[in-house]
């Protein structure tokens, strides 16, 4: 087959597709054909337009930057307040479990501890038993906390 | 020979997985070189998949924007251009399901307002008729073009305009490949009969 391309191998050729042996050797060689390819191409190109100017694509580009980098950002403080806000809500019961109730304190047994203490020894809780034993020492050996019993 | 292999592409020595990498942990300046080398597909195709008079601009922002914040979702098996031209196409359906826009398709062949390609030969070209025959066909390319069926247009767009393969479109439409050359035989068919009736 030496005949120029049919229009069905031309339109194989353009879609992508090779031609193999004789077919693409007569391509390669064919002027007529070449220029019907071609020429095909050309008015494609022709029809696609001009490519936007270069300061048209910087503008486009650079807005889809800052679109992009100011969403990430954004996205970014919103997963760390989360985050923290997570944290909060499981951390904090543990906390307050664990920490001593001012309710759970028994006022009234500290308060007789106290008067316990006092009663055995009123001068206890203001001075040592060295200076007690010093200043007075007649009532710390008769205290019955005191250091000589 | 794909249309955008005829045109610059801005391509560096860097390793995309890398930059890909670096974006996904918020690394703006990964991210802006990624944009840089494949904007010129996203410019490309939603210009061609959206109707006249719509915001191009706004529709390549968004896809910009949807596409860094669904880094992490990117998975490495699909180059990120497929990925890329993906999200564009997604978001032009959206778009004209949304607005129930239809692509544009010229009144007149080659009526434009808006200067074509050809209207910037230079002077001296020596054949009036001619360039005005060659206006007319891109014209007439540009209407079959719009009136092609919404799958066989995409198809057609990621080939000629954004320059993928047809694995990358495959990928990018979430077909296999023979679905795309299907669509892309049929598209190049109908657009390629026209062409050569109007070309001079």
């Amino acid at each position: 087959m030496n005949g120029h391309l049919t229009e069905d191998e031309l339109d194989a050729v353009l879609s992508g597709d090779d031609l193999v042996g004789e077919r693409a050797d007569h391509l390669q060689e064919c002027l007529v054909c070449r220029r019907r390819r071609d020429g095909f191409l050309a008015a494609v190109e022709d029809a696609a337009g001009d490519d936007p100017e270069l300061p048209t694509r910087d503008r486009v580009r650079a807005a889809a930057l800052t679109e992009w980098s100011g969403r990430s950002t954004a996205a970014r403080r919103w997963w760390l307040a989360a985050a923290a806000a997570v944290l909060l809500a499981v951390v904090l019961p543990f906390a307050i479990q664990r920490a001593p109730s001012p309710a759970g304190v028994d006022a009234d047994a500290v308060l007789r501890q106290v008067d316990e203490v006092l009663a055995r020894d009123p001068l206890a809780v203001m001075a040592s038993e060295d200076v007690l034993e010093t200043v007075v020492p007649a009532q710390a050996a008769t205290t019955p906390g005191g250091s000589a019993s | 020979m794909a249309i955008a292999a005829r045109r610059e592409w801005p391509v560096k020595a860097e390793d995309e997985n890398e930059l890909v990498e670096l974006a996904r942990r918020g690394d703006r300046d990964a991210a802006e070189r990624l944009l840089l080398r494949h904007e010129l597909l996203v410019f490309r195709l939603v210009r061609n998949l959206l109707p006249r008079g719509e915001d191009v601009e706004s529709a390549v922002q968004e896809t910009f924007v949807r596409a860094l914040r669904g880094l992490p979702r990117f998975a490495g098996g699909a180059t990120f251009s497929s990925w890329l031209a993906a999200i564009a196409v997604n978001l032009c359906r959206d778009r004209l399901r949304r607005h129930r826009l239809v692509p544009f398709v010229p009144l007149e062949d080659g009526g434009d307002d808006e200067p074509g390609p050809l209207d910037f030969l230079p002077a001296a070209t020596p054949d009036p008729e001619r360039q005005a025959m060659a206006r007319q066909a891109v014209g007439r390319v540009r209407r079959e073009l719009g009136r092609l069926p919404g799958r066989q247009r995409e198809v057609f767009a990621l080939r000629f305009f954004a320059g993928l393969d047809l694995e990358g479109i495959a990928v990018a439409l979430g077909v296999d490949i023979g679905t795309v050359k299907t669509h892309l035989h049929r598209g190049v068919q109908r657009v390629r009969r026209v062409a050569e009736e109007a070309l001079p």
